[in-house]
């Protein structure tokens, strides 16, 4: 099944789940696209399943809390920072719900996480100004980089590269195999003082870059050039949330949610506005992805709603 | 027979193929089977077919295992069944299977069946029933007489006077029975209650005397076993009985009974070792019957007591007369005459009896005393303690049992879910009611609803992806392994969900300091269109460098003995705060010490003291990032000197601490970052000013003093925040930091001298221009990035030492 404009437009709420009591603050797909884990400032772990609709299990992190929420390519483990006693990111496995792992270093909340798409690395940006490279096997830093600003980041979707955002003007690309050189390229944007960058993707063909940010527009990036190719706007986020945007896995159209809980499509290469989708959601959508492999997607703000097309193309 | 609706025929074909053509049983094998069939029976009928079948088997062996499998208890058990119902076939046809048996004095023992037919023989309704069961019990007494002479031998001799106690009343009983014979069979009458016993005795006697000697013995025994009123039925039947008794026992008993009195006389003692024998056979008898057997004791020792004394004597007479009674009996009317014969004759002969014979009748004379005398011992032993015997005793092992009773201790268990006290309870209601009220508030504007149902999404179809998601991730296959050997935690209910996960488990390793990432391409790395300015520039820097280059070995030299010689201690906190604040610091200093060589003089070192240790301090650091990021020194170098002009403008006016710089590093001479490697590096002095934050620490002290706020201003645009950030304190640092950033790591240089604001990518090098006097002179200068001429290390690279700029300062100004 193919995504087309009119697939969007007919997507509609199929599954609202009100299993947390405070505001989903994240959550992320396993790359077969089968489960969900999503995390929230109730301190709560739920795990979903894609294909049955249901959330699975529910599991604690009331002495850490829980902030940003990676699955790693285990099948049963994530990574995450924790937002209570300190800022470490924690390696967790849901299997027997046990920590295999810490990772001591930043000193303030983790504002970004990426994992790389191929191997045991990932990297956080934190409010410390710092954006490190971890591998998962070893609780050592393995990279360290000192900002001036609030940071973003993320791997593009080889795994070769990883990109920084610097001071919500810059976006900086690392070759991860050398990445102590120094960047191979750094694209210059234009400052935008009423917003910050909340948010760094790269599409899923790893030709652009999405920077989502906690004000009211978006910026599309040529990967490459770093041109801004597109900058969408018309959405509310007047109390500046940090507003999650995502590619669609065929790298086609961009979406976002907005504070009054609808969401917004746009097709990635024309600019075109594609669709708003309504899905009531009680608050500001901060999390918005849609399913690497089927055709479903999911929205969150303290609920969460799986979303599914009605029209079959 | 009482003739049951069963047909024997049908029994008997049931059992067919076990019997024999005699309709014995035929082989060992079929006796279990046919025990149990017995055991099943209760009509007459069968019942009669069995003990007739086993009265035609003959072979002993048969008939033991027919004992050992439980017949023999059966057989009684038919036996007191049969009895109580006075059914005189049946027990006719018992006792004949009894007489049957090659029965042992274990089996006797075993339970009352002795004392039921020694009973009938007294108390059988008819004649021929008595005489069966006298036949029998005689039959028995020879058992057990004949077993006892090995069983025996070794009981002990303490109980010889009871024995000879023993013996001396059997003489009297004989002696009375003698009398009795004599009176015939009237005694029954005369007797009063309290000899009933001997006449009983003597009643039981004249029909055992008459066929034969062995009767009293057994008679005797029967006393102490058996209930009187039978006995007392006795007189009368007697009679009848004694003629078929003595056809059978004869041949057997009447020698014993002969020799018996015989050998009583010559061997006193013996009889003794034969106690054993009957105390064991006395003992086992069933309960019920030993209780008679103590009435009867109680009454008889008395009766006895008188006899033995005044009888003593009179045994000897006794015997005699029992000879001549035996002899006599014959004559006796009831007696058949043709038995009698048979038994005199008998005697006779086994008196004359070889030694052998003897010997079993010593035995045998053991046997009667203590027949007599044991059960009187018992009484005797019960007289003494009382009239009761009580015993207590365990019950058997088997019917014990085992029974566990548990205190409740209070303290076991603790309901922790129970609400302990009133504040408690309050406090759980009134969290519930925020919890119901949060959801509620929640849910009270939550319209969202599913609007279409639930199917599984369909796949989408991709193209490709680029890469295999975890392709190369080890550790998949490491929690993968781990997973399969742990137990997953399942929680059934919400509730039982921990707060939070279980620790990790403790891992050794060694804290490793991280690799920085640069924010600035290596110089090599530089590229494209954006780069391109900066390679002119970096040329440009290079271009320079040529010249001192030469100079530059001595002074990394000296730099590096420093280091080397100073730096640990001191750089060590530094280092581990901010790894890359300290190269900041040293190329800062290095700068300023440049700046400053010029102008300022040795002296303000001293007034400084601390500053020593301030730069040792740096370069230790200096050293460290080197170490860990370029790992030779000649990337050091370009990066200090790339870095120095900045510092060197910054600085070089306002700062005592220049002067100290100066003073400490003579290399200031050498400084100018001329050195090939460094003419790349040379270019970006932006990685230092971008990490303008940790810049202060070094910096700052030397920064307070001048608050050279002027070109605050012209930063304009983006770096607003910056500037912000950089605040009044930070002055010289503050543009270069500003410019750094604003032209991007290339444009930084050409900004200055572009001088348009918004000129990011401006990438003009002022060095070519002349020197800025202002900020040579303050190390700031009001135009900041927007002056158009040179400042050293901030639009172009850091003067060289002998540049004209340090002499010709004041030639420009603006």
């Amino acid at each position: 099944m193919k995504l087309t404009d009119n697939v969007l437009r007919s997507f509609r709420v199929a599954k609202v789940f009100r299993e947390n009591s405070d505001k989903i603050n994240c959550f992320d797909f396993s790359s077969n696209g089968e489960t969900i884990i999503s995390s929230s400032d109730d301190d709560s772990l739920v795990l979903y399943d894609c294909q049955e609709g249901k959330p699975k299990r529910t599991l604690y992190s009331k002495k850490y809390g829980v902030d940003l929420i990676r699955y790693t390519h285990a099948a049963n483990t994530v990574v995450y920072s924790s937002n209570k006693i300190d800022d470490t990111i924690r390696y967790l496995s849901l299997h027997d719900n046990k920590y295999i792992r810490y990772f001591p270093g930043h000193n303030k909340r983790v504002t970004s996480l990426s994992m790389s798409p191929v191997d045991d690395t990932f990297i956080s940006g934190s409010l410390d100004k710092t954006i490190r490279l971890w591998d998962l096997r070893s609780p050592n830093c393995q990279g360290l980089m000192h900002l001036q600003g609030k940071p973003v980041c993320s791997f593009d979707p080889e795994g070769l590269i990883f990109a920084a955002g610097i001071n919500s003007e810059m976006v900086k690309l690392y070759d991860l195999r050398s990445f102590d050189k120094g960047p191979f390229a750094t694209f210059k944007l234009q400052y935008d003082r009423t917003c910050e960058w909340t948010g760094l993707k790269f599409s899923n063909d790893g030709k652009l870059i999405l920077l989502s940010t906690n004000g009211g527009a978006l910026r599309v990036l040529d990967a490459f050039k770093g041109a801004v190719l597109h900058s969408f706007g018309g959405y509310n986020n007047n109390k500046c949330v940090s507003l999650e945007a995502s590619f669609t896995p065929d790298s086609q159209f961009v979406m976002i949610g907005s504070e009054d809980g609808k969401i917004h499509v746009w097709n990635a290469e024309s600019g075109m506005k594609v669709a708003l989708l309504d899905g009531k959601h009680t608050g500001p959508i901060a999390c918005l992805q849609f399913n690497p492999k089927f055709m479903t997607f999911a929205s969150a703000c303290s609920n969460m709603a799986f979303w599914l097309p009605t029209i079959d193309d | 027979m009482a003739g049951g609706p069963v047909d024997p025929r049908e029994i008997l074909k049931g059992v067919e193929p076990l019997l024999g053509k005699d309709g014995e049983l035929r082989s060992l094998e079929g006796v279990p089977k046919v025990f149990s069939l017995m055991k099943a029976s209760t009509k007459m009928v069968s019942r009669c077919m069995y003990l007739s079948i086993l009265l035609q088997t003959k072979s002993h062996d048969i008939l033991n295992r027919f004992i050992r499998v439980g017949g023999y208890r059966m057989l009684n058990s038919w036996l007191t069944y049969s009895k109580g119902t006075n059914n005189t076939p049946l027990l006719q046809l018992i006792l004949l299977t009894l007489q049957k048996l090659p029965l042992k004095v274990d089996h006797l023992k075993q339970n009352n069946t002795a004392k039921l037919v020694k009973q009938l023989s007294k108390s059988g309704d008819t004649e021929e029933l008595r005489k069966l069961a006298s036949v029998l019990v005689e039959g028995w007494m020879a058992t057990i007489r004949s077993q006892s002479v090995s069983s025996n031998v070794n009981s002990p001799a303490e109980k010889k006077k009871k024995k000879e106690e023993g013996k001396v009343p059997v003489p009297g009983v004989k002696e009375k029975s003698g009398d009795e014979e004599k009176k015939k069979e009237k005694p029954k009458a005369h007797a009063p209650s309290h000899t009933k016993i001997r006449s009983i005795g003597l009643e039981m006697d004249p029909p055992s005397l008459a066929p034969a000697k062995k009767p009293p013995v057994a008679l005797q025994l029967g006393d102490k076993y058996n209930i009187k009123p039978p006995v007392l039925k006795r007189p009368s039947a007697g009679p009848s009985d004694a003629p078929p008794l003595e056809k059978k026992y004869k041949p057997l008993n009447m020698p014993s009974n002969s020799a018996k009195e015989i050998k009583v006389k010559i061997i006193p003692a013996q009889p003794m070792e034969c106690t054993g024998f009957l105390d064991a056979l006395n003992s086992a008898p069933v309960p019920g019957i030993k209780i008679k057997k103590k009435k009867a004791g109680a009454v008889s020792p008395a009766t006895k007591a008188v006899s033995p004394t005044s009888n003593k004597a009179s045994p000897f007479d006794s015997k005699p007369s029992v000879y001549s009674s035996s002899s006599a009996k014959p004559s006796s009317p009831e007696s058949s005459a043709s038995i009698p014969p048979g038994d005199e004759s008998q005697e006779p002969e086994q008196p004359g009896t070889p030694v052998p014979s003897e010997d079993t009748e010593l035995c045998d004379n053991g046997e009667k005393p203590n027949a007599l005398a044991e059960p009187r011992g018992e009484e005797e032993s019960l007289t003494k303690k009382g009239k009761k015997k009580k015993t207590v005793h365990w019950a058997e092992e088997e019917q014990l049992k085992h029974y566990f009773y548990f205190d409740l201790d209070e303290t076991e268990r603790v309901n922790v879910n129970k609400i302990k006290d009133f504040g408690e309870a309050a406090k759980r209601e009134l969290m519930m009611d925020r919890q119901m009220f949060e959801t509620a508030r929640r849910t009270s504007h939550d319209t969202m609803e599913e609007r279409v149902p639930w199917t599984p999404p369909r796949p989408l179809t991709l193209t490709g992806s680029l890469v295999i998601t975890g392709a190369n991730s080890t550790e998949k296959l490491t929690q993968r392994d781990r997973e399969m050997g742990i137990l997953q935690e399942i929680f059934l209910s919400k509730e039982s969900v921990p707060d939070s996960p279980h620790e990790p488990d403790p891992e050794p390793y060694e804290p490793m300091p991280p690799r920085l990432i640069p924010l600035d391409e290596d110089s090599s790395m530089q590229d494209d269109g954006y780069l391109e300015p900066m390679d002119t520039s970096s040329q440009q820097g290079s271009a320079l460098a040529p010249g001192e280059s030469s100079k530059l070995p001595p002074v990394l030299a000296n730099l590096m003995g420093n280091l080397s010689g100073n730096s640990r201690s001191p750089v060590a906190p530094n280092a581990a705060s901010s790894p890359v604040a300290p190269t900041v610091n040293v190329q800062e200093l290095l700068s300023s010490i440049m700046g400053a060589s010029g102008n300022q003089s040795t002296e303000d070192l001293i007034k400084q003291p601390n500053f020593s240790d301030k730069i040792k301090q740096l370069l230790g650091s200096l050293q460290q990032t080197q170490n860990q990021n370029q790992g030779g020194p000649p990337p050091v170098n370009p990066g200090l000197l790339g870095h120095g002009p900045g510092m060197n403008n910054m600085n070089n006016m306002n700062n005592m601490n220049n002067m100290n710089m100066h003073m400490q590093m003579p290399m200031n001479g050498g400084y100018p970052p001329n050195n090939p490697p460094g003419g790349p590096r040379f270019n970006h002095p932006p990685p230092p000013h971008n990490h303008g934050p940790p810049f202060n620490p070094g910096g700052g002290p030397r920064m307070m003093g001048p608050p050279p706020g002027q070109g605050r201003g012209d930063n304009g645009n983006y770096w607003g925040d910056e500037s912000m950030r950089g605040g009044p304190h930070r002055g010289g640092h503050f543009h270069r930091g500003g410019r750094g950033r604003g032209g991007g790591e290339p444009g930084f240089r050409g900004r200055g001298r572009g001088g348009p604001r918004g000129g990011h990518n401006n990438m003009n090098d002022m060095s070519k221009r002349p020197v800025c006097r202002h900020f040579m002179m303050k190390g700031s200068c009001r135009y900041e990035s927007n002056c158009a001429f040179y400042h050293p290390g901030v639009n172009g690279p850091p003067l060289p030492p002998n540049h004209p700029a340090h002499n010709h300062l004041p030639q420009h100004g603006h």
